[in-house]
């Protein structure tokens, strides 16, 4: 070896032993790209099938959540019944019939006052009737016999004690009668006023409530579309960054196809150094990406929490889940209920007491016209009398006394007949009034069904809207976990990025030891790489080379502004 | 019957973003991991296809130019979905007979619209 070649040999070992180092570098550097590829492609395809899963349930949720706002929205018609239905109530009670059944009282303490006038009269027709027998005999002398004008006072006398005596029963029927429906009327007037006003008022405000919060409803269906609206565009994020799995594992491939390159082995300090920037815009849009899916899963959870909360706070249903804005209207209709259902009770009866009323009513009129047409036969028998009494002219003097107060008491009955028989077209027509009126109130029964079918509604939709919630509430819950182990199972990918780091520290090396002022490997790659974001990155490595090599390119936004063309 | 739309990316989780995106919209999808496979999965009726440029075995403008010379797929509409924006592959696409160009990334909604926009 000759002295030249010996002192050249150091400077050759040098160059094949760097050689050897750079080659080794090279395939080192290919081989843990290749790894980290196909080790993030699992992760990033466990992701995407998770995806699949969380969009299922995610649906499932805003379905439902949309069905309970849906429900809350759609009962106006209920609480509009309802309403109207408690104002009548209140009305109701502003009614009554007490002062009509108050005035049939008055009427019928008035027939027992008239029946009973009419006993002193029988006892003096007794008398009468005995004074007749006594002139009778008086007068025997001179050929007038009366006798026949005391038997038949006697006998129509009879009859009239027998007619008011059947009368004063009926009487006494009907003022019973009359007293029971004032008694039922009054107690359930107190009734209503007692409770059904406060109850009625109380109802109201709850339903003020409810149709507040029914109103809050239509503009919660805006936030919760919102809600899935943020959801969706997070689910669409993730979308987008699972897709850059594929753009980084072929900027990756890249990569190693050119280290792998002649190219590389004559010129590798400018094409480890030009691929040292490729990787770190790599690493870049890998981060980029992970830090995205991350983020778009926690606003995803974020959001299906909150949903949850809109819906509890949509129906009023309290931390344990108990109560809930219908709740409080609930006991307060079902009381209303109880009373209404007693007023009507009581005013079946009341027309029942009406009816009733016709019948001794209609028996006191019989008798009264059979009393009226005796006081009239009476009064004939009197008229009789004075004819007589006028024949025995001096001696007939007491006789036409008697027929004169004969002729006074049965004009008395008659006029007491007129009385009754008034009070007892007064009792019949105040009677049909108030069965009228009472038929009139039954109206109450129907607004018992409307208010009964009304608050079922609402409780039925209450308790589907409660269903509906609890399952949102589970589902909710499933999707937070199902997140939870998808955000903990996809990772930070600290390692990857550790190893795309490495790679890069590996490739920058090489470019300090292989270092070449020439730029024609850096030419010769961007005529092999077409890629969009590769040129990016060729641009970025050119213009930063005045500056600073170690200036990582910025990740590409997640998706182009334009990237659709249609031919 | 909901239309079937072929989706030909040697990407796996394109395949599946692809798939989940028009699945969701409500059509059914076949995967295709290459061209070649994507031209042997053309015995039902495919409404639509959408397919990567860069593949193995056989890319996307040769899946193109198979399809436009297959009796099956001659008319159906074909979107390619690629990393590439280069003009000249671009118009290598069009000539081939391509119907529509999408760079990835794709926003789902992004991708639905295309495919409604082109199904009519």
């Amino acid at each position: 070896m000759s002295l030249a070649r010996w002192m050249r040999w150091p400077r050759q070992w040098r160059r094949s032993s760097q050689a050897a180092e750079t080659k080794k570098i090279l395939r080192s550097v290919g081989g843990s790209l290749e790894g980290v590829s196909s080790s993030t492609e699992g992760v990033f395809l466990q992701a995407g099938e998770r995806l699949m899963s969380l969009q299922t349930h995610a649906n499932e949720i805003a379905q439902l959540a949309t069905s309970v706002a849906e429900l809350q929205a759609g009962d106006s018609g209920a609480l509009t019944v309802l309403d109207e239905v408690l104002a009548a109530a209140c009305q109701l009670q502003k009614t009554g019939h007490s002062e009509k059944v108050r005035e049939l009282q008055t009427q019928a303490r008035a027939i027992q006052q008239a029946i009973e006038t009419i006993g002193p009269a029988v006892k003096t027709f007794d008398v009468l009737s005995v004074m007749i027998r006594i002139e009778s005999v008086r007068c025997e002398a001179t050929g007038a016999i009366f006798v026949g004008l005391a038997d038949a006072v006697t006998q129509l006398s009879q009859q009239i004690r027998e007619r008011i005596g059947a009368t004063a029963g009926a009487a006494g029927v009907l003022l019973e009668t009359i007293s029971c429906a004032a008694e039922d009327i009054g107690r359930t007037l107190q009734e209503r006023q007692a409770s059904l006003g406060p109850l009625t008022s109380e109802a109201s405000a709850e339903l003020l409530k409810i149709g507040d919060n029914r109103q809050r409803a239509s503009q919660a269906t805006q936030l919760l579309g919102a809600r899935f609206s943020d959801i969706s565009a997070a689910v669409g994020n993730i979308v987008t960054a699972l897709q850059f799995h594929d753009i980084v594992r072929q900027q990756m491939e890249h990569t190693t196809d050119a280290l792998r390159l002649d190219e590389a082995k004559v010129n590798a300090g400018e094409v480890a150094r030009l691929r040292a920037a490729q990787l770190q815009h790599s690493r870049a849009t890998f981060e980029n990406s992970v830090k995205e899916i991350r983020q778009a899963l926690a606003q995803v959870e974020q959001n299906a929490g909150m949903v949850a909360g809109e819906l509890a706070g949509l129906l009023g249903i309290s931390g344990s889940g108990d109560a809930s804005y219908f709740s409080g209207i609930e006991s307060g209709l079902k009381s209303i209920l109880t009373i209404l259902q007693g007023n009507a009770a009581a005013d079946r009866r009341l027309r029942e007491a009406a009816v009733s009323i016709q019948q001794p009513v209609s028996e006191i009129s019989k008798t009264v016209a059979g009393v009226r047409t005796i006081g009239i036969e009476m009064q004939r028998i009197a008229m009789n009398a004075t004819i007589q009494a006028t024949r025995l002219e001096h001696s007939g003097g007491a006789l036409e006394i008697v027929a004169l107060a004969i002729l006074t008491l049965a004009r008395q009955i008659e006029t007491s007949s007129d009385t009754l028989e008034q009070c007892l077209r007064t009792v019949r027509e105040d009677a049909a009034a108030v069965g009228a009126a009472a038929a009139a109130d039954s109206e109450a029964e129907g607004q018992i069904a409307i208010l009964r079918q009304s608050a079922a509604a609402l409780s039925s939709m209450e308790s589907r809207s409660k269903a509906d919630y609890t399952r949102t509430v589970a589902l909710t819950a499933a999707l937070q976990r199902e997140i939870g182990e998808t955000i903990s199972g996809f990772g930070t990918q600290d390692e990857c990025l550790g190893a795309l780091d490495a790679a890069i520290q590996a490739l920058q090396g090489v470019s300090a030891l292989e270092a070449t002022p020439e730029n024609a490997a850096a030419e010769l790659g961007m005529s092999q790489y077409t890629m969009h974001s590769e040129r990016a990155v060729h641009r970025a490595l050119y213009d930063a080379e005045n500056s600073s090599d170690d200036v990582p390119a910025e990740s590409p936004p997640l998706v182009a502004e334009e990237n659709v063309e249609f031919f | 019957m909901n239309k079937t739309i072929l989706t030909a990316d040697d990407s796996a989780t394109v395949r599946q973003m692809v798939s989940f995106t028009l699945k969701a919209a409500g059509y059914d999808v076949i995967e295709a991991k290459d061209g070649q496979d994507a031209l042997g999965k053309l015995s039902q009726p495919i409404a639509m296809v959408i397919t990567d440029l860069n593949m193995p075995m056989l890319d996307g403008i040769g899946l193109i130019k198979g399809l436009r010379s297959h009796p099956k797929a001659k008319y159906v509409p074909i979107v390619v979905l690629t990393t590439e924006s280069d003009t000249a592959k671009k118009q290598e696409a069009r000539s081939a007979g391509a119907t529509a160009w999408i760079v990835k990334p794709f926003r789902p909604e992004q991708l639905v619209a295309v495919v409604q926009k082109v199904l009519g």
